[in-house]
């Protein structure tokens, strides 16, 4: 019986007893194999190479037609494989489940106990297992649709698959770290390139983050401030600007700061206080793509402030003016540990959401101005808008991916560090 | 027991596949940009009629000929059986196996389309894609009462004449479709291969670009492009470089004043030179993966005829590629539409540019425009243009 | 004295900035009532006002069907918010009141997943939906808009964290199942972390066109408001349709910013609920 268990799954609970179990094991493994036996197996086999036939024609005279015989799409091929490679580690850990509980139920059974029922089982995972419940259908979730692109993301950093390899006409195959090696050193005009734009992206989310938290900060003070009428109002104002889509927004935004936008008209024509447009999206578009992020994302920081300043126990402020302390002293000592404790974990997130803001980006500039200092890439491109484009303009996909994977260790190895670093989540577990 | 299942299973799939296959009608997806939904669906309807004894079931989609090559590429399986796209997508669409061959009624198509049209879509010598449009390009628009025919023959005339109008006038350099007209106006843009060969920092290339600057530094031109043109012109430009399909908008501003005509001459390295640009065409492809190849190059081919090339004409003033069209009186009464033909005797193919090309030329225009060129560097930027436009 | 000088100052130094950010907003809706067509004009009053624009937005759908697309993204809106918030509460609930092996490490992944740029994802998504045969769809949109919930956890999780334990535990003597104190007692005294997650979840839809114009393929009547006023803007159409791009926009953040300034008050709560506990 133990053997026909590695063959047969569920065999073994079905034979101690645990027939519904023993079912749905058997029934995940007869559709694996046929999973495998229609999509998965020729995938896997394909998969080693990305593809072993090639689109080619045959002149059909009758129909006096060049007839495309379709050969294998890379593209597919790759996507398919990760998909079949997941389904399948899905089915390992299913199959030592299976031994597992098998065995179990036998060593149950040989110590004269009853393994637990179908019933008892759903009662376990109702109770002490209830994580089981609540994590299976948003990992599920996660894994088919950011998983598994991310996987064929990466993966396709290691091939060839850029304009001369393009699926379904070509194949592209695997070629190993060439790809990073001709980013990180190989061809100095793309890695100076690279390096370059990786300086402006962390300075610009060291900036933009800060910029954001203190302007917005200092606008909740400024309004919670005594004796300033209708806070709410003010609040709203800037909030309001949060319910138009980005997209419209920015554009706007974009068009009244052109050189004949409304700003400039305004500066010139109503108020006379310059003579030349000022072009804001030219020489000087880094300084202006920061101060556009300024517009998006005060009202953002506005918002949590407040909340936070209203929270801060005014036991606290009684005292410190007690101890005869100014205002100043009062932001210092008080306001600003309080905030920047309780705040932290948001700051850090708003820095990664930095190192990867496509949108302020795409949506103001979309990497403009152009400049031959740089390849291909914009005085304002980020590392993530400079990938899009390389991967829309030029189908350079595999170094668009490769680009990604290199975005990706900077940020995961700051957020990481920092998440784990940071003092109120080791506090966790205090109100236990 | 599990042979059963596995069995009922297959049993189960092949029945739903025949259930598919017995259909008899003929599926075919049409993409093409927006504005021209209404017309792609009488196209379907006087198509169908042609052919009473098949069904057919035609679907659009709203896709534009700029947007094609990525919405294809994504999954050719998927994407439309026809498609519109613009000419410079046309070599990685083959290189890409996304094309089927134009081969049924070879000769017709050949013979009705103009040669220029019928040389973009060919590539080795192979036919890969329909004309259907022989309008993507650009040419002169004017203020009459500001700039007189003769004035606008060369850029030094209309600088004079805006300048005592007080006047400017547009010319996009940080555009790099249109930046070309300088860089081509002496100098070649080629293939080697898949490689991109342009000769833009030779000796003429270099006198170019100071013409280009010496325009900028004119006093009289203003950066900008189809926006600023077509807000700007009657009051404060005498003019511009501009498009087809800002005729409408700027004639309807400047009624009997208006103006066009092809690319001034300008002053490059002390004669003059005509300006160049480039010409395109919007091509139909029919998709390499489509379950009907005979049916959708047939659709393909009366898609892009005579009739329905008039009708598009009729209907959104698009410039024709079929030469009988191009012959029929409102076409050639279209002043747009002649400025665009006069232009086209000195344009280039934008069917030989590839991907790289746009970036470091726009980068180039872009510095002209920051002014951040001079005689110390102008050398080195080009030479650096030229070399990344060549590949990385 | 010298403290009521200051406070008109400070007044009107809010007045000043107040028009700074308003500015891009009151351009758009001044702009939605132009009258004179034209794509962006440079003077900054219209010189004709007219309802026109959001009569056509509504009447004229011959070519772009714009209450069809408010309609699909409604929907697709609503559904994907409701399920996200199911999911993220889920998510956040078992990693601030479960205690199970890997926890720690499961956490850690799912902020590492986060991270990842995900534009260059974007064509494996529409594959594995074409596999599954809900590509062109709003299902299809809805589930990938909603799937990836869970890396958005950490928000919601703090504000569990600060729910005292002690209410789980009487409740467990009471005899009540994990699952019951999940749905019964800490759903309902978590008001402000919902409302936070539902806001969130349902604007993302309105701004999306990247997603939504590759899964769609030109489907134009499954565009959401997005891709489709992208449309309005695209060269051809940009001068005769300007005007009613703006109504459009206005329209869509009509909706939006009620919500907004409905919920104002449980959206502060939440994220500083959440974020004290990290």
């Amino acid at each position: 019986m133990a053997i026909l268990n590695f063959f047969v799954m569920g065999s073994r609970c079905a034979y101690y007893g645990q027939r519904a179990k023993g079912a749905l094991f058997f029934v995940a493994q007869v559709v694996f194999i046929l999973f495998m036996a229609f999509f998965g197996a020729n995938n896997l086999l394909l998969f080693r190479t990305l593809g072993a036939t090639e689109q080619h024609t045959v002149w059909d005279e009758a129909l006096q037609i060049n007839r495309v015989i379709r050969g294998d799409n890379s593209m597919i091929v790759l996507i398919f494989g990760v998909l079949t490679i997941v389904a399948c580690i899905a089915f390992i850990v299913l199959y030592v489940m299976n031994i597992r509980m098998g065995n179990k139920a036998a060593r149950m059974v040989a110590a004269g106990e009853s393994p637990p029922s179908f019933k008892e089982d759903l009662y376990t995972l109702w109770h002490d297992k209830y994580h089981v419940v609540l994590l299976t259908l948003p990992t599920i979730g996660l894994v088919l649709f950011t998983v598994i692109p991310l996987i064929f993301m990466i993966l396709m950093a290691f091939t060839n698959f850029d304009r001369m390899n393009q699926p379904p006409g070509r194949l592209f195959t695997w070629v190993g770290l060439d790809n990073f090696r001709e980013i990180t050193y190989a061809n100095p005009r793309l890695s100076n390139t690279f390096f370059s734009i990786l300086r402006w992206t962390l300075t610009w989310a060291v900036i933009a983050t800060f910029s954001n938290y203190i302007g917005g900060m200092a606008l909740a003070l400024f309004i919670n401030k005594k004796g300033i009428r209708f806070k709410a109002m003010w609040r709203s104002f800037f909030v309001v600007t949060i319910a138009v889509p980005q997209f419209v927004s920015l554009l706007v935004l974009r068009q009244l700061l052109n050189d004949n936008g409304t700003v400039n008209v305004i500066l010139m024509n109503y108020l006379g206080w310059i003579d030349e447009p000022i072009r804001f999206w030219g020489t000087h578009a880094r300084t202006t793509v920061l101060l556009a992020n300024l517009w998006v994302g005060i009202p953002f920081t506005l918002l949590i402030t407040t909340g936070i300043l209203m929270n801060i126990p005014e036991e606290l402020y009684e005292s410190a003016k007690l101890d005869g302390a100014g205002p100043i002293m009062t932001f210092r000592k008080i306001t600003l540990p309080y905030m920047l404790f309780i705040t932290t974990p948001y700051l850090i997130s708003q820095f990664v959401g930095n190192l990867n803001n496509f949108n302020v980006i795409w949506l103001t500039t979309a990497g403009q101005p152009l400049t031959l200092e740089l390849y291909q890439a914009g005085r304002t491109d980020l590392l993530i808008t400079w990938l899009y484009s390389l991967a829309v303009n030029e189908q350079d996909f595999r170094l668009a991916a490769t680009i990604g994977i290199l975005v990706f260790i900077v940020v995961a190895t700051f957020s990481l560090i920092s998440f784990n670093l940071l003092a109120s989540r080791k506090r966790e577990e205090e109100f236990s | 027991m599990k042979k059963l299942v596995a069995f009922a299973i297959v049993a189960m799939i092949a029945l739903g596949f025949t259930a598919c296959g017995n259909d008899d009608t003929v599926d075919l997806l049409v993409w093409g940009p927006l504005g021209n939904q209404e017309f792609l669906n009488i196209a379907a309807e006087r198509f169908a009629q042609m052919h009473p004894d098949t069904t057919f079931n035609f679907t659009f989609g709203v896709v534009g000929e700029g947007d094609a090559l990525e919405r294809v590429l994504e999954d050719p399986a998927s994407a439309a059986d026809i498609f519109a796209f613009a000419d410079d997508q046309l070599r990685d669409f083959v290189n890409a196996g996304v094309l089927y061959e134009v081969t049924r009624n070879i000769a017709d198509i050949r013979a009705r389309n103009m040669d220029s049209a019928v040389y973009i879509a060919t590539l080795d010598g192979r036919m890969w894609a329909y004309p259907q449009t022989a309008d993507n390009g650009y040419f002169w628009y004017y203020d009459s009462s500001v700039i007189s025919s003769d004035d606008v023959l060369t850029l030094d005339g209309i600088i004079e004449a805006s300048l005592a109008a007080n006047r400017r006038f547009t010319f996009p350099i940080d555009v790099a479709w249109v930046t070309a007209s300088w860089f081509l106006a002496q100098g070649s843009l080629g293939l080697d291969g898949d490689r991109q060969v342009v000769d833009f920092n030779n000796a003429h290339g270099l006198a170019a670009a100071h013409a280009m600057i010496a325009m900028a530094e004119s006093g009289a031109w203003q950066a900008g492009w189809a926006e600023e043109l077509v807000e700007g012109i009657g009051t404060t430009l005498s003019g511009g470089v501009g498009g087809t399909w800002m005729a409408a908008d700027i004639q309807a501003t400047l009624g009997e004043n208006f103006g066009v005509t092809k690319l001034p001459t300008a002053t490059i390295g002390g004669r003059q030179v005509q300006l160049s640009s480039f010409m395109g065409t919007k091509l139909v492809g029919v998709n390499s993966q489509t379950e009907h190849p005979v049916y959708a190059m047939d659709f393909a081919d009366f898609l892009t005829g005579e009739e329905m090339q008039l009708l598009s004409f009729e209907m959104n003033q698009i410039g024709p590629s079929n030469i009988a069209v191009a012959q029929h009186p409102s076409v050639l009464a279209n002043p747009a539409l002649a400025a665009l033909a006069y232009q086209s005797m000195y344009a280039f193919p934008q069917r030989d540019v590839q991907g790289s090309y746009w970036g470091p030329v726009e980068a180039f225009g872009t510095h002209v425009v920051n002014g951040e060129v001079n005689t110390l560097n102008i050398q080195d930027l080009l030479d650096e243009m030229v070399a990344q436009i060549m590949g990385h | 004295m010298r403290k009521k000088v200051g406070l008109v100052f400070s007044h009107v130094f809010l007045a000043i900035l107040s028009i700074v950010w308003l500015l891009p907003i009151a351009w758009l809706v001044m702009h939605s009532f132009r009258e004179e067509p034209g794509a962006f004009v440079s003077y900054v009053i219209p010189r004709g006002f007219t309802f026109q624009n959001y009569i056509n937005l509504f009447t004229d759908t011959h070519l772009f069907n714009f209450p069809l697309w408010f309609w699909n993204t409604l929907r697709v809106a609503i559904a994907s918010c409701l399920i996200t918030s199911v999911l993220v509460l889920m998510v956040s609930y078992v990693f601030s009141r479960l205690r199970f092996t890997m926890r720690r490490a499961y956490m850690n992944l799912l902020l590492i997943i986060g991270m990842f740029p995900g534009v260059m994802a974007l064509v494996a998504i529409f594959h594995v939906l074409n596999l599954i045969g809900l590509t062109q769809s709003l299902v299809g949109l809805t589930l990938v808009y909603s799937a990836g919930a869970a890396t958005g956890f950490l928000i919601a999780k703090g504000f569990f964290d600060t729910i005292p334990r002690s209410i789980d535990e009487a409740a467990t003597i009471d005899g009540a199942s994990k699952n019951d104190i999940f749905w019964k007692i800490t759903l309902p005294i978590s008001r402000p972390i919902i409302t936070y997650t539902l806001i969130i979840s349902f604007i993302a839809p309105w701004g999306d066109f990247m997603l939504s114009s590759i899964l769609m393929r030109g489907n134009q009547e499954r565009f959401t408001v997005a891709v489709g006023l992208r449309q309005m803007i695209e060269r051809e159409t940009v001068s005769a349709y300007f005007t009613q791009f703006c109504a459009g926009a206005v329209i869509v953040a009509i909706p939006l910013m009620t919500l907004f300034l409905l919920t104002q008050r449980f959206y502060v709560e939440g994220i500083v609920g959440g974020a004290s506990k990290g």
